[in-house]
């Protein structure tokens, strides 16, 4: 019996999620942390000054409340918030303002691919509401404290231990990032820490009804690191139980070069947080008509959009794409009233957006453009407005620079001349000018026709409707005496 | 006016002779100045006070607004609450260079209505402490004999009102830091209902307990400044919106008591340790009443027993970690130069006093894994159960009358053991816990000392109380009192 067969591998995953709210959890700050310099996204609350108090931000409840849906919890009735009392320097007021007895959502499931090929549900036991703390720098044996991320709103998502590899725990967190960016609750940017994950591995004997000591991975930088990291566990802690050695419970980090773990910290000295209700919050009551108000105006789940999209008739390949590049959400909100152009919307996507992820080497969710300004530039050229080439245009500088399409369309100058005075006059302007063409194709070299075309164009600063001038250029140009 | 006449004229008097012309903002000032510099170095009231920022702020007040019912007058403030650009060190060590950059809300109102600001006054460390002798700044003396303590927490507060160095003061309550204070200084201190003054502002020691009130000579200058503090607050959540439709505390003040019920525990007055002059003053503040009309009850106040010890529980664990943010790192004096933890251990242990570090180890043993079932929680439980007999009490009567504390102000420096000093709150923290308003007020005055009552109402019925001592004041006599005094008494 090898290793693999003899022991089952347990994981549990706790993932901590920045909500995209305009203002942090317990004070008016803007919620930019990366957005303005260091501590300029601070007040007396956020600082942690005397005499400043908390106060909740409703939109990160409603933003919880809407994950806990997505994620298929339910929602406690009343919750509150306790202190959880710990000192180090990235936490001002030497307590983090948490939820510990009654989370917000308990008992919810994500739904991956198992192991073994069917549909298996990850329970998620709960999903609570938190601040974040402060960011520390170390640099030159100093270390600097920025206080613009302190009391963003963070929330925490904990799994039961009920992954048995690495592999599942990977499409796990991958899913789970999918809905909640699909519903809005978190961009999840990775690289900027919007997400964070930490796994609990141990392995077991077969047939073992107790879990074996567990190992805690900490924030690994992706997701492939952390199933890396769980694999590279799996392993040791079987060679270690096998040659008769002693697990310890402690913390791991993930050296990615030598694709090995090594201890962070040791579980020895546990913190003893001594939670308690913090009084400067009184509970709070969720009502069942916020839940139901929340409820609906959910957007269709996940898996359902994919089956609208293909139902649809977008190709798979689009539905992939889209999916890979954390794009349903950004499709479901650009879509917005016009699902008539779903289809459309979901192909100018994939073909003009992506390409410009590629070209820029930005991601879609760090890129400027914005669901709503995308639709906006879609609409301009579907109303006719641009043609082809300035609806490339306009994408290309709201991804980098953001804006109103309309505006940057008028100050590229590519909306189109629709005066046909105007084309006939360009028309008129380039058949005298360009007479040696003219000649040729009225003595039958056809082919000249989309030169004169290209100079018409060009004429109009490419920005003619090409049908519209064709049909004038035609009729200008009268037919080839043959 | 001279700095004597200030010294006696009352919050309302200012105020009206401000309107009238008869003197302006400057003088004011001018004569709280002068009345300070010959009190202060005898009694220790004020920790920081910017005279010529007073004096800026008062020139700059030229017309009152129809509504600025504080224009013009300055108001001491104790020195946890946050006053922007001034010092505020409650009273610590560890906050001695600490200059807030903003205004707590009560700051904000008095500043609003006209009030100008001076003297930031002295208290035990973050509020821990009866006596004014915890204060990183030297404790403060009692006016009316300064061998004697003020009281405390809020020991400048009620020594700078005493003696005729500010109008009125803010302070903060968390378990009778207004009130024993002006008991042992004859001023009225009103504990307000929990949630009808904002906390934004006040730097915690209990965050369920604090309240901010305010310390006067006189009730009716107490109910006036009450009515500008009061008010929900959005900054502070556990502030109540009922606090912007609760009566006024001016509401009826000169009713008189004819028809109202207070309820009286003569049981209290034979507990150990309760002075037969405490117990003489409350008689007398129950004849007081019953001579004008009221009708009194005698009433068996439940559960006080307990009271001390859930009280020390809870306000030591909210205290240990309110004062968790004290660590040098982003403000307040940094000690030590080794690695955080050593910075940590410099900073605390030399900022923090030993009353402090008490609750601080208090505290965290008793939410500690294991404890916390057994002090937190029960703590929690027997407040619950006080809330609901107490105010279950108020069915029928109006308010009650209660001693304020157990003893007159003692000796400064007298040796007392912790447990003596704790149970010296067992009349006044009763209202913290309870969150109910409770107001002390002069009965008279005793071997040269102000003794004091108080009576405790209903949630948000403050202006009994003020009726109730307003009817006290009338038929009590403070002969000697500091505040008709040029000089200060030499200390015996």
């Amino acid at each position: 019996m090898t290793a693999a067969t003899k022991y089952v591998t347990t994981v549990g995953v706790e993932v901590h999620v920045e909500l995209s709210t305009r203002t942090k959890m317990f004070c008016s700050c803007l919620n930019a942390p990366q957005d303005v310099p260091p501590n300029h996204a601070t007040c007396p609350v956020c600082l942690g000054l005397p005499g400043a108090l908390p106060v909740i931000n409703k939109e990160a409840v409603r933003l919880g409340i809407r994950a806990a849906l997505a994620l298929n919890c339910q929602i406690n009735e009343t919750i509150w918030f306790e202190r959880k009392n710990y000192i180090y320097p990235d936490l001002v007021k030497g307590y983090q303002i948490s939820q510990y007895v009654q989370p917000l959502g308990e008992w919810g499931h994500v739904t991956i691919t198992g192991d073994d090929g069917n549909e298996k549900k990850i329970v998620i036991r709960r999903l609570h509401l938190e601040e974040d703390t402060s960011k520390l720098t170390h640099v030159d044996g100093a270390t600097l404290i920025d206080v613009n991320r302190c009391s963003t709103p963070l929330m925490e998502i904990v799994t039961e231990p009920v992954l048995h590899s690495g592999r599942e725990a990977e499409e796990y967190v991958r899913k789970l990032r999918a809905i909640l960016v699909y519903n809005g609750i978190s961009r999840c940017r990775l690289q900027r820490g919007e997400m964070r994950v930490e796994a609990n591995v141990s392995i077991a004997p077969v047939g073992s009804t107790e879990l074996g000591t567990r190992t805690e991975i900490k924030n690994q930088a992706g997701f492939n690191h952390m199933r890396s990291a769980i694999e590279y566990e799996v392993v040791r802690h079987a060679e270690v139980l096998e040659s008769g050695g002693k697990l310890i419970q402690q913390t791991m980090g993930w050296d990615d070069v030598n694709q090995k773990t090594f201890p962070q910290r040791s579980k020895e000295n546990a913190h003893d947080y001594r939670y308690f209700p913090e009084p400067d919050l009184p509970s709070a009551r969720i009502s069942p008509e916020w839940v139901q108000g929340e409820r609906d105006t959910m957007p269709a789940t996940y898996e359902e959009y994919i089956a609208q999209l293909s139902e649809k008739g977008l190709p798979d390949v689009d539905i992939e794409a889209l999916s890979r590049n954390d794009a349903l959400g950004f499709l479901r909100v650009a879509v917005g009233a016009n699902q008539d152009k779903t289809v459309l919307m979901a192909k100018r996507l994939v073909k003009d957006v992506f390409s410009l992820v590629n070209s820029t080497n930005v991601p879609l969710d760090e890129a400027k453009l914005t669901p709503e300004a995308f639709r906006g530039a879609v609409l301009l050229h579907e109303g006719g407005k641009i043609n082809a080439d300035g609806f490339r245009r306009v994408l290309d500088i709201l991804y980098k620079n953001g804006g109103d399409p309309e505006a940057v369309a008028k100050a590229e100058d590519l909306i189109i001349e629709q005066n046909d005075d105007a084309v006939r006059e360009a028309i008129a302007t380039v058949l005298v000018e360009a007479k040696k063409m003219v000649d040729e194709y009225k003595s039958g070299k056809v082919a000249v026709r989309n030169a004169i075309f290209g100079r018409v164009m060009k004429a109009l600063n490419k920005k003619g409707d090409p049908k519209a001038v064709g049909q004038l250029l035609d009729e200008m140009l009268g037919p080839p005496e043959a | 006016m001279n700095a004597d006449e200030f010294a006696q004229l009352t919050l309302e008097d200012a105020v009206a002779g401000v309107r009238q012309g008869a003197f302006g903002p400057i003088e004011l000032v001018e004569a709280s100045i002068d009345r300070m510099d010959r009190f202060e170095p005898v009694i220790n009231a004020v920790i920081t006070r910017d005279d010529s920022a007073a004096r800026r702020d008062a020139a700059g007040k030229k017309d009152a607004a129809a509504d600025q019912s504080l224009f013009g007058v300055p108001l001491a403030v104790k020195d946890n609450i946050m006053t922007r650009g001034l010092r505020s060190t409650c009273g610590s060590r560890i906050l001695e260079n600490f200059v807030p950059p903003y205004d707590a809300t009560v700051v904000s109102k008095i500043r609003a209505a006209g009030a100008v600001v001076h003297g930031k006054t002295n208290m035990d460390e973050f509020a821990m402490g009866a006596t004014g002798e915890n204060s990183a700044y030297g404790a403060t003396k009692n006016p009316w004999n300064p061998a004697r303590v003020t009281g405390g927490s809020s020991s400048g507060s009620a020594a700078i009102v005493a003696y005729g160095g500010a109008l009125a003061a803010l302070a903060s309550d968390t378990g009778g830091s207004i009130r024993q204070p002006a008991s042992f200084c004859g001023l009225v201190g009103m504990k307000p209902t929990y949630g009808r003054v904002s906390r934004y502002g006040l730097g915690s020691l209990a965050s369920s307990l604090d309240q901010i009130g305010p310390l006067t000579r006189t009730v009716r200058d107490n109910a006036l400044l009450m009515d500008i503090i009061s008010g929900h607050d959005p900054m502070d959540s556990t502030s109540a919106k009922q606090a912007d439709v609760a009566d006024a505390c001016m509401a009826g003040i000169d009713d008189g008591v004819k028809g109202l019920r207070f309820g009286y525990d003569p049981s209290l007055l034979d507990k150990e340790g309760v002075s037969p002059v405490v117990a003489g003053a409350l008689r007398r503040a129950v004849d007081i009443m019953r001579e004008n009309g009221a009708e009194i009850r005698e009433v068996t106040i439940p559960l006080i027993d307990y009271g001390v010890a859930a009280y020390y529980i809870i306000c030591s664990c909210e205290a240990s970690a309110n004062m968790a943010r004290y660590d040098g790192v982003r403000y307040g004096k940094r000690q030590g130069d080794g690695d955080v933890w050593q910075v940590y251990g410099e900073t605390r242990g030399k900022g923090f006093g030993d009353e402090v570090k008490r609750r601080i180890m208090m505290g965290s043993y008793a939410l500690s894994a294991g404890y916390y079932d057994a002090y937190y929680l029960k703590a929690a439980r027997v407040r619950r159960l006080f809330t609901k007999e107490m105010t279950a009490l108020f069915s029928d009567i109006d308010a009650i009358i209660m001693p304020v504390a157990p003893t007159p102000p003692r000796e400064i420096g007298a040796e007392t053991s912790v447990l003596e000093n704790y149970l010296g709150d067992i009349f006044t923290l009763p209202a913290n816990l309870t969150s109910l308003p409770a107001l002390s007020f002069p009965v008279g005055v005793l071997g040269g000392l102000p003794v004091g009552a108080q009576a405790m109402a209903a949630p948000f019925r403050e202006n009994i109380l003020y009726r109730l001592a307003r009817v006290a004041e009338q038929n009590s006599r403070l002969p000697d009192a500091p505040w008709t005094k040029p000089e200060p008494e030499a200390a015996k």
